[in-house]
């Protein structure tokens, strides 16, 4: 086990310098973020004690080794522009996104499984036709477009969803009327992720299915006169499951890349948007923050693919011993 | 079905503007935690903050300054002492607020120069006394034409006893002001909640509450008030807007120009640029009212050569209008400077330059980008060609004024680029066209002219209105004739509001609808 973690380990690192030199090699600077228009009026005196206020006057690799110094005591260090500690910043943004992305991916997973599975068992029929041409359709939409066009539907044609936000900016409720109230805000988010990001693990589902469906051992088990039921979940689904394990462990970072467009349009307080936002401002800090967070999440979701595969193929398992 | 539509809009306002005296409003985009340290846009975060915080003097609704929290304002010696006597003013808090708060305050500006916007306003005092708790006198080195409306009424007074041990003051969350609303809630990256303080000096506060929500993207902000989840907006309608919400009886709409200004920006310091004759003949083929009756359908008002909006105080009408050329006539000039066409029909100079420039513009800037290529169209039948490029913003700036300071030297030869309100409203001449990096700190393109450079000085040491009024007109016919840059149009603003939730809002020239007489009788 230690050794199989040990290229991740090295990948962590890597994604470490990436993270900090990546957002510095971008032209532009903090410093119009944290002045404004004020910074033109500065003498180059004052523009001097800033960047040394923020520790940007310096090399950068002295800046790489004073910022991993502090990592290694747990700290993420300060945003430019809020002056609050990053962490704490990341983890008031964290429940939403975790609200959000994990409900989009619970649903896509899910429905997309479901229907793969029914579309390559019944291949052909009405149902794999439609759900293989909305899937396309669907792949093809930008969510941003997918995302207006439901506000225009649902909050302004029928005004029954709420537009903006994670919860109702004023009302202090409680209880159910609060978990009402941001399950009502979720509804269009979530349900744009999912489609956004339903079709991708549909098509290889289905490809997957069909493909182990005409092997030999399910004709053997149909033969056996085992149940449809059985044959199809237990014998072929099996067999499948590691391309789309691979896939949909892929998903999950493509699935943060969707969150950046869904919760700009919505609005959703979530991690994706703050990225948008510490990318526009320079505020590295905060950026390098929440890049460590998503290389970290990357990471964990890799090693937990490995230990998914060894479970579900006795081939790993062996290879091993 | 309508009339089950219209139920359903109505349940829909109810249920969703609650409590009546609220009133809901979008921004674009957080604003930290909205002390004069932390909130971060001229607009509409500093709007913001003036609903929190009083300054001693307010451009009133034409722009001009008037007294606000000081009862009187008295200037002697030229323009280099002024005497402020302050109102019977309160902080949120209940204490009274005094000419000590005044005093601490712009000192504490001073104290920590690096970190707030309004360390230049106050950089330049010599020394503040307090005669007595309501009395104020400020002594400046030299006289400052525009101290009214660049400190007066720019600088927010910040409450001594909250923030005298404060020593990092970006860190400070809370925000207790003197200005006609408490801020009562921040929910990072959502919300503001703001309620009416009940004692205000300027009068009766309405509404009682204003709720202030972040909308990333402008669809969505527009979709929402259409909905009926917000009930006005920072931002100014899309001009493809705003026939649709006129025809809606549920709202009003508010139109007045705003002076933001829009440039084609010239760098004066690389050839062909840097010969007034060539960039005449440029303004001769741009068109800006093509520009605003294309793009902007309309809603704009074309640029003056000049540089001021024809709506603010120090503007003069000697700027004249952008001198049309036909295209014989800036082929023929085009000639006299020895501009012949090449065989695939772009002009080349003498020396072998070929007239093929990129043109830069912001990338999340949809009307500048457009602007830039129909200027593009416009020039290259004269054979000369404009590439444009589009650069996501914080690049661009980095390119046209690196480091924010314009000793750095230039990166481009033509840029799409503009400034916020302030530099017109203030009248800021001398930092747009000074040639000395010091005093032309915003003179991006590299300007030089001798008599320009004096005029300005001599504009930002005269208090005088009628005399600083004829330094710039002087000033701004000089502009007019060696044209460091294009002013292409001025956005008209229009706002839809409902006025079923509320309908105070004042349109302040040059500004908009998110200021203090917007909410006060």
């Amino acid at each position: 086990m230690l050794l199989r973690s040990l290229p991740y380990l090295l990948v962590l690192v890597l994604a470490l310098g990436i993270n900090f030199f990546l957002p510095r090699a971008m032209p532009g600077s903090p410093l119009l973020y944290i002045l404004g228009e004020e910074v033109g009026r500065l003498s180059p005196e004052e523009r001097q004690r800033v960047l040394v206020q923020y520790g940007l006057e310096r090399p950068l690799w002295e800046q790489f080794g004073l910022y991993l110094g502090r990592l290694v005591r747990g700290d993420l260090g300060q945003s430019f522009q809020s002056r609050q500690p990053v962490l704490q910043i990341i983890l008031e943004r964290l429940p939403w996104t975790l609200l959000l992305s994990g409900t989009a991916l619970l649903l896509s997973s899910g429905l997309g499984l479901l229907l793969g599975v029914l579309s390559a068992r019944y291949r052909g029929g009405l149902l794999d036709r439609t759900s293989f041409v909305s899937a396309v359709l669907l792949d093809a939409m930008p969510g941003f477009w997918l995302g207006m066009l439901l506000i225009a539907l649902f909050a302004v044609h029928w005004p029954l969803l709420p537009v903006y936000g994670a919860h109702t900016a004023w009302a202090n409720l409680e209880g159910w009327a609060w978990v009402l109230d941001i399950l009502r805000h979720l509804v269009l988010p979530a349900l744009t992720l999912t489609l956004t990001s339903l079709a991708g693990l549909y098509l290889v589902v289905r490809y997957a299915m069909i493909d182990t469906l005409h092997q030999d051992y399910v004709r053997t088990a149909r033969a056996k006169g085992l149940p449809e039921r059985q044959v199809v979940f237990k014998h072929a689904l099996r067999n499948a499951a590691l391309p789309i394990v691979t896939l949909f462990m892929l998903g999950l970072g493509s699935l943060v890349a969707g969150a950046v467009v869904v919760e700009t349009v919505f609005s959703y307080p979530g991690l994706g948007r703050l990225l948008y936002e510490a990318a526009s401002a320079r505020d590295f800090p905060v950026l390098q923050g929440l890049l460590l967070f998503f290389s970290l999440s990357v990471v964990v979701f890799n090693l937990l693919a490995e230990v998914l595969y060894t479970w579900l193929d006795p081939r790993v398992r062996h290879a091993e011993g | 079905m309508d009339k089950v539509n219209r139920f359903l809009i109505f349940l829909l306002i109810v249920l969703s503007l609650g409590r009546a005296q609220q009133l809901v409003l979008a921004i674009p985009a957080e604003e930290g935690f909205l002390t004069p340290f932390t909130y971060v846009t001229g607009y509409p975060g500093y709007n913001l903050l003036s609903l929190v915080y009083d300054t001693l003097m307010i451009p009133d609704i034409n722009g001009l300054p008037k007294p606000w929290l000081a009862e009187q304002v008295r200037v002697t010696n030229a323009g280099r002492d002024w005497t402020i006597r302050l109102k019977n003013a309160q902080w949120h808090d209940g204490k009274p607020l005094t000419s000590d708060d005044v005093k601490f305050t712009y000192e504490y500006y001073r104290r920590y120069p690096v970190v707030s916007r309004f360390t230049s306003a106050v950089r330049s005092i010599s020394q503040i006394r307090t005669p007595d708790a309501r009395t104020v006198q400020i002594s400046l080195p030299r006289p400052e034409g525009n101290f009214e409306l660049s400190t007066l009424a720019d600088v927010p007074i910040l409450p001594k006893h909250i923030w005298e041990n404060i020593t990092d003051p970006k860190a400070h969350r809370d925000s207790i002001g003197s200005g006609p609303f408490k801020l009562v809630e921040i929910r990072p990256g959502q919300s503001y909640r703001f309620e009416a303080n009940p004692s205000y000096f300027g009068g009766t506060v309405a509404p009682k509450s204003l709720v202030v929500v972040i909308i990333r993207e402008a669809t969505a902000t527009f979709q929402a008030l259409r909905a009926g989840q917000i009930a006005a907006s920072s931002r100014e309608l899309l001009p493809e807007l705003i026939s649709q919400f006129d025809n809606d009886p549920s709202f009003r709409l508010l139109r007045g120009a705003l002076f933001t200004s829009n440039l084609l920006q010239f760098n004066t310091t690389v050839a062909p640029f840097n010969q007034p004759a060539f960039r005449q003949i440029i303004a001769g083929l741009v068109d800006p009212k093509a520009v605003v009756d294309t793009v902007l359908l309309g809603q704009a008002t074309v640029g003056s050569p000049g540089f001021l909006h024809p709506q603010s105080p120090l503007y003069s009408p000697e700027a004249g209008q952008y001198p049309r050329l036909s295209l014989p006539q800036a082929e023929q000039r085009l000639e006299q400077l020895g501009y012949r066409r090449g065989s695939d029909g772009v002009r080349v100079g003498k020396n072998g330059q070929r007239l093929e420039f990129e043109l830069l513009a912001p990338a999340n800037n949809p009307i500048r980008l457009r602007a830039a290529e129909l200027i593009a169209q416009q020039v290259r039948p004269a054979g000369i060609v404009f590439q444009v490029r589009a650069l996501e913003p914080n690049t661009l700036t980095d390119r046209v004024w690196p480091e924010f300071d314009v000793s750095k030297g230039r990166n481009y030869s033509l840029a799409m680029f503009g400034w916020s309100a302030p530099v017109i409203n203030q009248a800021n001449l001398r930092g747009m066209f000074h040639s000395k990096p010091a005093l032309g700190n915003l003179n991006i393109g590299g300007y030089a002219n001798a008599t320009v450079d004096s005029l300005t000085e001599r504009l930002n040491t005269t208090v005088d209105l009628a005399e600083r009024k004829l330094l710039a007109a002087r000033v701004q016919s000089l502009v007019a004739r060696d044209l460091p840059f294009l002013t292409l149009w001025y956005p008209d603003a229009t706002y839809a509001v409902r006025p079923s939730v509320y309908d105070g809002w004042k349109f302040q020239r040059g500004q908009g609808i998110l200021n203090k007489f917007s909410f006060l009788p």
